[in-house]
């Protein structure tokens, strides 16, 4: 078991974001974390990269019991989560190669290993031929597929993609999606946050559905539908 | 083939310090500036406060009170110690030197020698004997000619109080001021260095968050901003010490002339490099102090 999420409820102040949640993700799963807006998802996605703590329960991934977990250990924990981000969240000032080297960079020292690595996965998203190009020159998918290389440079124990599509074009959010499925087949753990439900239904997979903060559905095969 | 960025790819950072220099020049080229400013004032006043030291330390040294005795007077040995034993008694006293008559004829006559009308003139019976005498502190110099004056036999009573006072004063006074302006010009450094860094921190808020978020340390984030403090204050300390230098041996003919006999120059090679020692630790402190601050106060928000 990779990820275990134990009876986790997360109020702030009167509002209930998430309410007794509890599921787990096994290695090597592709799992949708869907629901619509205001359901909990990113709630979900923040207790994990230890953002937020939770009001009760509890959360572990790997070995790691984030409730216990000391500051000095989160960036550690962090570098075994490769996060996909809704926003990009791309450094405007770095090239392609910059802002995916990046993810190799918190790890220690880019050596020759970590350059092949940068290149290979520069390659694996389709942008060799883009690395020396800055943000603010890229189309949109593009820096989704910036944002992806950097993900998985550091070869994290699971991916979690915060809405990947939210900002794409229909074209472009399906292209990412095979990116990450492809991403998945060589072996890497994904949970994929998203309400897409043409995306979520396409695919025979795992689907955790949240409501008002509490799960509703669990399915090992299942469908975006209340 | 490498891309231009694989090939700027410089240890754990993925921009190299010089690159993140670049790309805010201004900011930069101010700090480092402002660093070396400070350092140049605090090197020209710790030179000026370390030279006064040594010219005080002359004039202090040298005989400050002299005793004249009459020139009818060959005062005896037994007379001559009992002075120096009693001057001694005193604990005022660094140093007594008797100067007979005839010593005092061929001091008068070296600068003369070659001219035999001056010689010839000149007798040791018309010269007076007299004794110097240096004090431990300039403070006792009063005491000491008292005492001389009340000495049979002495007749005139001759002391650099004046001279010694009136240095000490100035060279008091400006060390006063230099530690004013030293304070003045280190805090200017210390906020300029506060200001750029917690600037730079509130610019590069995002880019802290998103490192945060993809698992980087406490160290790797701030990491930069104190290698840049540090180049400001090597940098800095660099500027400041060449033109403390150039500044040393422009005046050099100057001071050769203002201080001759003092035994102060040239400038010894070690002094250049305590002052350039001393300017990179003080440029560095200044600066990592101040970047140390703005990061607290950052995170502290």
């Amino acid at each position: 078991m990779l990820v275990s999420i134990n009876e986790v409820t997360k109020t702030y102040g009167m509002v209930v974001a998430l309410d007794r949640v509890s599921f787990t993700l096994d290695k090597g799963e592709f799992v949708f974390l869907t629901g619509p807006s205001g359901s909990g998802k990113t709630t979900v996605v923040k207790l994990l990269l230890r953002e937020i703590l939770p009001t009760s329960g509890t959360i572990k991934i790997a070995d790691w019991n984030l409730n216990s977990l000391k500051s000095n250990e989160v960036p550690l924990l962090r570098r075994k989560i490769g996060v996909v981000f809704q926003d990009f969240k791309l450094l405007s000032d770095r090239t392609v190669f910059e802002n995916v080297a990046l993810g190799l960079a918190v790890h220690g020292k880019v050596d020759t290993e970590g350059l092949k690595r940068i290149r290979e996965v520069i390659e694996l998203v389709g942008l060799s031929s883009r690395s020396d190009l800055f943000p603010a020159q890229l189309a949109g998918g593009e820096l989704q597929r910036v944002c992806l290389a950097r993900a998985i440079v550091g070869k994290p124990d699971i991916l979690i993609a915060d809405e990947p599509t939210g900002n794409l074009d229909v074209t472009t959010s399906w292209q990412i999606v095979k990116l990450i499925r492809k991403i998945h087949k060589s072996g890497t753990t994904v949970l994929m946050v998203t309400h897409n439900v043409d995306i979520v239904n396409s695919f025979s997979e795992r689907v955790i559905l949240l409501k008002g903060g509490k799960l509703i559905r669990d399915q090992k095969h299942g469908k975006y539908e209340f | 083939m490498n891309s231009k960025s694989e090939e700027k790819q410089t240890g754990s950072s993925t921009i190299g310090l010089l690159e993140r220099v670049r790309r805010t020049p201004y900011q930069s080229f101010v700090a480092t500036l402002t660093v070396a400013l400070t350092l140049f004032v605090i090197g020209a006043i710790g030179a000026f406060s370390l030279g006064s030291v040594i010219v005080l330390n002359f004039f202090e040294t040298r005989p400050q009170v002299v005793g004249f005795y009459k020139p009818e007077i060959v005062p005896t040995t037994a007379q001559i110690d009992g002075l120096k034993s009693r001057l001694m008694q005193t604990g005022k006293v660094l140093n007594i030197q008797y100067i007979s008559k005839e010593q005092a004829l061929d001091i008068y006559k070296a600068p003369f020698k070659d001219d035999q009308i001056l010689l010839e003139l000149a007798t040791a019976k018309m010269l007076p004997a007299t004794i110097k005498v240096s004090a431990v502190d300039p403070r006792y110099l009063a005491d000491v000619s008292e005492l001389l004056k009340s000495e049979q036999g002495i007749y005139l009573v001759d002391f650099q109080k004046d001279i010694v006072n009136a240095l000490t004063r100035w060279t008091d006074a400006i060390r006063q001021v230099g530690i004013g302006v030293i304070a003045v010009c280190g805090l200017i450094a210390f906020v300029m260095i506060f200001v750029v860094v917690s600037f730079k921190l509130v610019f590069k808020k995002d880019e802290v968050e998103i490192i945060n978020l993809i698992g980087g340390g406490r160290w790797y984030i701030y990491k930069p901003f104190f290698q840049e403090a540090v180049f400001y204050g090597f940098i800095g300390a660099i500027i400041g010490w060449l033109a403390d230098v150039l500044v040393l041996l422009y005046a050099t003919p100057f001071l050769v002339w203002f201080l001759s006999g003092i035994p102060i120059l040239p400038i010894p090679w070690f002094f250049y490099v305590g002052l350039f020692t001393a300017q990179v630790f003080i440029g560095l402190g200044i600066c990592t102090v101040a970047t140390w601050v703005a990061i607290r106060r950052y995170l502290a928000r």
